[in-house]
This record gives structure tokens, C-alpha cells and sequence, in this order.
């Protein structure tokens, strides 16, 4: 997080970097699992919404990690471009998201349908960490 | 917004990173103060007031 790939961290950056990595990690993880449990397993209505539920429970923390550097980060203008880079985060994973859809629905095949929205948070956190490295990168 | 940033600091000899280390602010944030593509809050700004012994008017000037 913070200026990504910036040496001199914070404490309060670091942790909260190994915190967002690790979780990031998690979330990967648990997407690939849930997607093999739902292709192998074939669960019911109930268990397709249980192991959803569970895919999305990292996401949670991820924001709830996110949300709380941001509340902890004395540095306004640091807190600045973490929340525009936020914002493009949000910018590109929905950009992204209404392309992927036309093209799914009427170039693709319906079974890639949800495909990317289980990646939204890859997108989101991939566009993000650019777009805070970019914005650092004009006031080195 | 316009500010005397850079000159009170050069007066000191400071660098941007010396200054932040004051500021307990990252050297990036002194930069874009400086360079005017940062406005600081009014709690910044009092801290910069006070730390080179001026008031905020003096450092800070209207476009």
C-alpha cells in the first residue's frame, strides 16, 4: 500500500502491506478452492450461496484493512492518493466489468459470466496499486 | 496556492526529506506542497507556521 515499492515505509505502512498482501493471498486461495468445490462438487442452492459467502469474506477484511490504514495514516497527503487511487481502482474494475459483460452476453458464452466478477478484487487491487505507484511516482 | 516553502527551507539549508522528518510528513507531501499541487489543512499549515517561527499568511499567499 502507501507508495507501493517505496523503501522507507512507515511501521504503520508495512504492517498494513504484509496485512493486505496476506489477505490478498487468502483471497486467491479461497477463489480457486470455491471455484473447484463448485465444479467438482456440483452443491445445492445453499451451498453455492455458503461458499460464496466464504469467497467473499476476504474481500471484507481486505476493505476492513484498507479502511483501517486509512483512519491510522497521519500523512494527509499520503491519505490523498491512496484514496484517488482507490477511486481508480473502483474506476478500472467497473470499466472493466461493462466491457467483459457486452462481450459475454453477446460475443462469448454464457458459462464466463461470472468469471471476472469473481476476480473483481484482483482487478480492483491490481489498478489501484498502479495507479498509487504512477501518482507517487510524480512526486519523487 | 502559492507558498514561501522552498525559500524558508533553502534559508535552513534543509532538504525536502530533513523538512518532512520535522513535519513528521513524507518527503512526497513536502514536494507537492512546495511545488503548489498540494494545499495543506489548516492543521499542516499552523505546524509549518510554528515551525519556521512565522504565521500562516506569511507562508502561504493567495493565487
Amino acid at each position: 500500500m502507501a507508495l507501493l515499492c517505496k523503501k522507507n515505509l512507515s511501521p504503520l505502512q508495512r504492517r498494513s502491506l504484509a496485512g493486505f498482501g496476506g489477505v490478498l493471498a487468502v483471497t486467491a486461495g479461497i477463489t480457486m478452492a470455491v471455484h473447484d468445490a463448485m465444479e467438482r462438487l456440483h452443491p445445492s442452492r445453499a451451498g453455492i450461496v455458503g461458499l460464496g459467502v466464504l469467497a467473499a469474506i476476504p474481500v471484507g477484511v481486505l476493505i476492513f484493512i484498507v479502511g483501517r490504514y486509512l483512519a491510522r495514516e497521519t500523512d494527509e497527503f499520503v491519505r490523498m492518493l491512496v484514496m484517488k487511487s482507490i477511486l481508480w481502482g473502483f474506476a478500472v474494475t467497473m470499466m472493466t466489468d461493462t466491457v467483459y459483460s457486452y462481450l459475454a452476453e453477446y460475443a462469448g458464452s454464457s458459462r464466463a459470466n461470472g468469471l471476472l466478477q469473481m476476480l473483481n478484487i484482483d482487478v480492483f487491487c491490481v489498478a489501484a496499486a498502479i495507479a498509487l505507484r504512477l501518482m507517487a511516482r510524480r512526486y519523487e | 496556492m502559492k507558498n514561501r516553502l522552498r525559500v524558508l527551507r533553502a534559508e535552513r539549508n534543509w532538504s525536502q526529506a530533513e523538512l518532512a522528518e520535522r513535519l513528521e510528513v513524507s518527503r512526497q507531501s513536502v514536494n507537492a506542497i512546495e511545488t503548489g499541487k498540494f494545499d495543506p489543512s489548516l492543521p499542516l499549515a499552523f505546524k509549518i507556521a510554528r515551525l519556521f517561527e512565522s504565521s500562516i499568511e506569511k507562508i502561504f499567499l493567495e493565487d
